[in-house]
């Protein structure tokens, strides 16, 4: 009976170890995070004085300061279209291009593989500006619709690449049983393919999505003009302009950080599963 | 069966996706579509725009901007009108978007050497008819007027006069009992003080633009090397190798090695930080460009604005002459080429170079408008606080212009690859090369950058 | 005849990335061997000569061995906290998912908001953790103002974002170690570590050496966290080849040089890429 306490209390010491260590990363992660919150709702001078100490007083006006100064309301709109544009685009691309490279049915499918993976690795600083000057030539700064094809362009290798394995795992039997019906291609892609794999679609799209949604090199570059600003470039004017109000700038930290966190929550398993598709090897 | 669950879920999303989209575009698209009819004058005649870029200026600033140039010149008249787009990344805008052949009517450059490649690639517009018109010549201070020039023709002109010098509360220097330094013994004793009572020597750091370390550079070359030395190297009559330029180097280094600029703090200090950093008193001064005033604003307000107070650096070389200014500008304005209204922004470009609007502009916007005029004879006596304080600074820097006592901003009179050698100073300062090694590179890069023409003009200091 | 049909849905994916990578990438190549400013209408051509100069140039190679330094810091960092996390996630029945959800936040934010949180409310000599620890009296350097910490500070807030999509990962790939090998294994008496050793590792390999390429890849193309934290300095302490190229291309007008940078950069996309391909030739021959 003894001996059984005694084991038992050894499994969860040798349980706890590991949890610490679990709990203490999890607290690295969030931390910074966490700053940022209650930092959020306090005046500057109160974060000067200890940017550790809970706030006495919540104080709202820096969200609404920050929404109007970042003129968030107008970039959340544009980023939601860009993001929005950029997954559409990278879904008909790559779901098209994977079906063919899964089932080869092109003899030059290697090549194509391999230019995508090249593609991946290609710097932007090497196309930077040549596109910005083909861009300028052709009227396309500032427009919402032309960046999101840029974008789209830059995540395309990776969809491809992903949704190539997603089509690799549909079963063979089930084209070849639609081909044998008399399905035409298009047929046999939008009816039967396509739903099969829209699981990969989605992930493709959630990925692509915050990537897009992210991304500000590119865009701070070739988006010029406050009315063009995604919600992304918005934050960053806010810091050069009012980075003397830290209580502002936490808010609008908040402001950026808070819909994608909601967003990540609800749709992670996709995520994870995206991440893991493209990476781990079967 | 679970994939099919899947798949009506896949579905959906999709297709809200596409539906939200498709609802958004055509939102954003609604205002798009209106605008022309929006900018149309109420009168019912069509004015055409005239579009300026500036830096993203906090709101009260661009509400000075507008009452002071946008609301006045759009009402003189009734043929055009003028927008100002504030934008925090204005000079990568106009660079790339100049390149391209775009970008807006009334160009803000960063200075002579930016406008020099720009004007001779035909994207500026030669302004000498424009200035022979307004009769710029006589009106603007001589070495400003010719540092716009580019092969004898004006192609821009700065929208304010730009120094160094030392900021300093004047309530931290009493309580201490110092007095306002005018020698470099006297400032590096009350330096040496103030750290070892704990107080940071001089705040100021390159935090989010690391530029601010020509500042630096700019300000030894003058008070150290001496005007006369650095007019010779930028006409390529002296190495930029030679002894006093190197010694003016080190002395910098030396500056930051022992702590004088911040210390460690140099990389995670803006100006906005320094200044506030400034006003709580834990810095006896913070030493840097007059245009820091529009930042001193919003710490050193009501009764706290007397405690600012600015002086002139003094010199490591006691053979200059003192009172000495490092000559610089802000930023630049130039004319479009490919502008369709150069003769409105030519008018809008006259309206900013009148001592009235250094007046209108500094009573509530001090630090960044000190208008290169000769001479201010307007009553500026509405002016207190800070406002009159860099109106007082802005003076006598155009007094020391005018009697030849200047030295050579970095931004403002070096081609901009020697510049940015310049900017990259910090290398010396953190001993990762010597200064001789760094200004062998300069004299390497200033080399290619005079055979091709880059140099902008350089006015001549008093001999 | 069905071939072409299956060409034509290749076309779209194919046609967007070429115009806007291959395309300006080789009109990038051609610039690197111009004098080109990025204004001028007159283009020079000059042979080799911005390889030359950068070649000549102490800030380049300083610039690559930082990337260099930067790729040793992040294939060993984070992989070990990714493994470690991902090993000890992989003994837990519940709350795995949470943890690895958590672990994900930093890595979903934008760049720029997990930069400009660590400048302000980290590194910050006056709003941030740093300040106040030294205005409770403690001695603490500035870890971005020092050349010897400053390269190692952004590593850091880098690592911070990203260690967690290597648990994520990790996690997966050790899950789909075949439940029979490690419980043959643990009946024949092996401990934690031997089973880790013999039956997760050789498993887990083939995604291991995958992450290490994407690693490679990404530490020389790192830019975002570098630019936005310290722009490459000070000093050049930071100074990565991105950096270096940005700084050519839109601070001294000198676009021919930075292309040239530009070029090298990808020569080292390439030669991991090449890697890459051969790691997954299995895959893409099967």
């Amino acid at each position: 009976m003894s001996h059984n306490v005694s084991d038992h209390a050894k499994r969860k010491i040798g349980n706890a170890f590991p949890h610490l260590i679990l709990i203490i990363l999890a607290a690295i992660a969030l931390a910074p995070l966490l700053l940022v919150l209650i930092n959020s709702v306090k005046e500057h001078a109160d974060i000067v004085r200890n940017p550790l100490a809970l706030p006495t007083t919540i104080d709202l006006a820096n969200y609404a300061d920050a929404w109007h100064y970042g003129k968030f309301s107008r970039g959340f709109i544009n980023s939601i279209m860009l993001s929005g544009m950029t997954i559409l685009i990278v879904l008909f691309c790559s779901s098209l291009a994977g079906y063919v490279l899964a089932g080869k049915k092109v003899r030059i499918w290697p090549l194509v593989l391999i230019y995508f993976l090249v593609a991946m690795t290609i710097p932007i600083q090497l196309f930077l500006f040549p596109l910005y000057f083909i861009f300028a030539r052709l009227h396309l700064l500032g427009n919402l619709i032309a960046m999101s094809f840029v974008l789209a362009a830059i995540n395309l290798p990776l969809a491809v690449l992903l949704m190539r394995t997603f089509f690799l795992q549909v079963p063979k039997e089930l084209e070849e049983a639609a081909q044998i019906d008399g399905a035409t291609t298009r047929q046999i892609l939008w009816n039967i393919m396509l739903p099969v794999v829209s699981p990969g679609l989605i992930t493709v799209a959630v990925i692509v999505g915050l990537a897009s949604w992210n991304e500000f090199l590119l865009t701070s570059t070739f988006l010029q003009g406050e009315k063009n600003f995604t919600a992304t470039l918005g934050f960053l004017s806010l810091n050069g302009t009012y980075n003397v109000d830290q209580g502002l700038m936490m808010a609008a930290a908040v402001i950026m950080i808070a819909p994608i966190i909601i967003f990540f929550i609800s749709i992670q398993r996709y995520f994870i599963d995206g991440l893991v598709g493209g990476s781990v090897k079967g | 069966m679970q994939r099919f669950k899947h798949l009506r879920h896949s579905l959906w999303f999709v297709t809200l996706l596409l539906l939200g989209v498709t609802a958004l575009s055509a939102c954003a698209a609604a205002p798009d579509a209106a605008s022309p009819s929006g900018s149309a004058d109420a009168g019912g005649g069509e004015r055409q725009t005239v579009t300026m870029w500036f830096w993203g200026a906090p709101p009260e600033h661009q509400e000075t901007m507008k009452a002071v140039l946008v609301d006045p010149y759009n009402a003189s008249q009734s043929e055009y009108e003028l927008v100002v787009e504030f934008r925090n990344t204005v000079d990568k805008d106009i660079s790339v978007a100049l390149a391209a052949g775009e970008g807006p009517d009334i160009v803000y450059g960063s200075g002579p050497s930016f406008v020099a490649p720009y004007a001779t690639a035909g994207k500026l517009e030669n302004m000498d008819a424009c200035s022979a018109a307004n009769g710029w010549q006589d009106r603007i201070l001589q070495p400003i007027y010719e540092s716009g020039t580019v092969n004898g023709s004006l192609y821009s002109l700065p929208n304010s006069l730009n120094t160094l010098g030392i900021f300093y509360n004047k309530a931290v220097l009493e309580e201490n009992g110092w007095t306002p330094p005018t020698t470099i013994e006297e400032l590096e004793a009350i330096m040496d003080e103030a750290m070892a009572q704990g107080m940071y020597a001089s705040v100021t750091g390159n935090k989010g633009w690391k530029p601010v370390n020509e500042n630096y550079a700019s300000l030894f070359l003058t008070h150290a090397a001496g005007p006369q030395a650095v007019h010779d190297a930028l006409t390529g009559e002296l190495a930029w190798t030679s002894p006093e330029i190197q010694a003016a180097v080190e002395k910098s280094a030396e500056w930051y090695q022992k702590g004088y600029l911040a210390g460690e703090d140099y990389v995670n200090l803006n100006f906005n930080d320094a200044v506030q950093l400034l006003a709580d008193g834990r810095s006896p001064f913070f030493i840097g460009p007059t245009l820091v005033f529009q930042f001193a604003t919003q710490f050193f307000q009501g009764e706290d604005a007397a405690n600012l107070g600015f002086i002139p650096f003094p010199n490591v070389n006691e053979e200059l002459a003192y009172p000495l200014y490092t000559l610089g500008t802000t930023a630049s304005l130039s004319i479009n080429a490919n502008s369709d209204v150069k003769d409105a922004a030519c008018a809008i470009i006259d309206r900013m170079m009148t001592d009235q609007f250094l007046v209108d502009m500094t009573a509530r916007w001090p630090g960044y408008w000190g208008v290169p005029v000769k001479e201010i004879n307007v009553d500026s006596s509405q002016l207190t606080g800070l406002s009159a304080e860099y109106l007082s600074a802005i003076a006598d820097i155009m007094a020391a212009i005018n009697s030849g006592n200047f030295g050579y901003f970095t931004a403002t009179f070096f081609p901009p690859a020697t510049q940015q050698e310049f900017i990259n100073i910090d290398t010396v300062w953190l001993g990762t090369e010597s200064a001789s090694d760094m200004l062998e590179r300069v004299e390497t890069v200033f080399t290619e950058e005079l055979n091709a023409n880059l140099v902008p003009p350089i006015p001549a200091p008093a001999q | 005849m069905k071939s072409f049909r299956y060409y034509i849905l290749l076309l779209p994916a194919l046609l967007l990335s070429m115009s806007v990578v291959l395309i300006p990438g080789l009109l990038t190549a051609y610039i690197s061997f111009t004098d080109w400013n990025g204004v001028s209408p007159q283009i020079n051509w000059i042979g080799l000569g911005n390889f030359r100069a950068i070649f000549a140039d102490n800030v380049f190679w300083k610039a690559l061995g930082n990337n260099i330094r930067w790729t040793i810091l992040f294939v060993t960092v984070p992989v070990f906290i990714g493994m470690l996390s991902a090993v000890l996630l992989l003994g837990r029945r519940i709350n795995a998912t949470l943890y690895q959800l958590i672990y994900l936040f930093p890595y979903v934010l934008a760049p720029i908001t997990n930069a400009l949180l660590w400048l302000n409310i980290i590194f910050n000599p006056l709003t941030g953790v740093i300040g106040f620890l030294r205005k409770i009296g403690l001695n603490v350097p500035a870890p971005l103002g020092n050349i010897n910490t400053a390269l190692y500070a952004v590593a850091a807030v880098d690592i911070w974002h990203y260690w967690g999509f290597l648990t994520v990962v990790y996690l997966a790939s050790l899950r789909q170690t075949p439940m029979d090998q490690v419980e043959a294994a643990q009946a024949e008496g092996a401990n934690g570590w031997q089973v880790f050793r013999y039956v997760y590792f050789p498993s887990i390999l083939p995604t291991v050496l995958l992450m290490y390429v994407m690693i490679i890849i990404f530490s020389f193309l790192t830019f975002d966290y570098v630019y936005l934290l310290t722009g490459g300095g000070p000093a050049h302490a930071t100074e990565m080849l991105s950096t270096y190229a940005y700084t050519l291309g839109f601070s001294t007008f000198q676009v021919g040089r930075a292309s040239a940078v530009g070029l090298v950069m990808s020569m080292f996309g390439l030669i991991a890429a090449a890697f890459y391909t051969w790691l997954s030739r299995r895959e893409i021959t099967e």
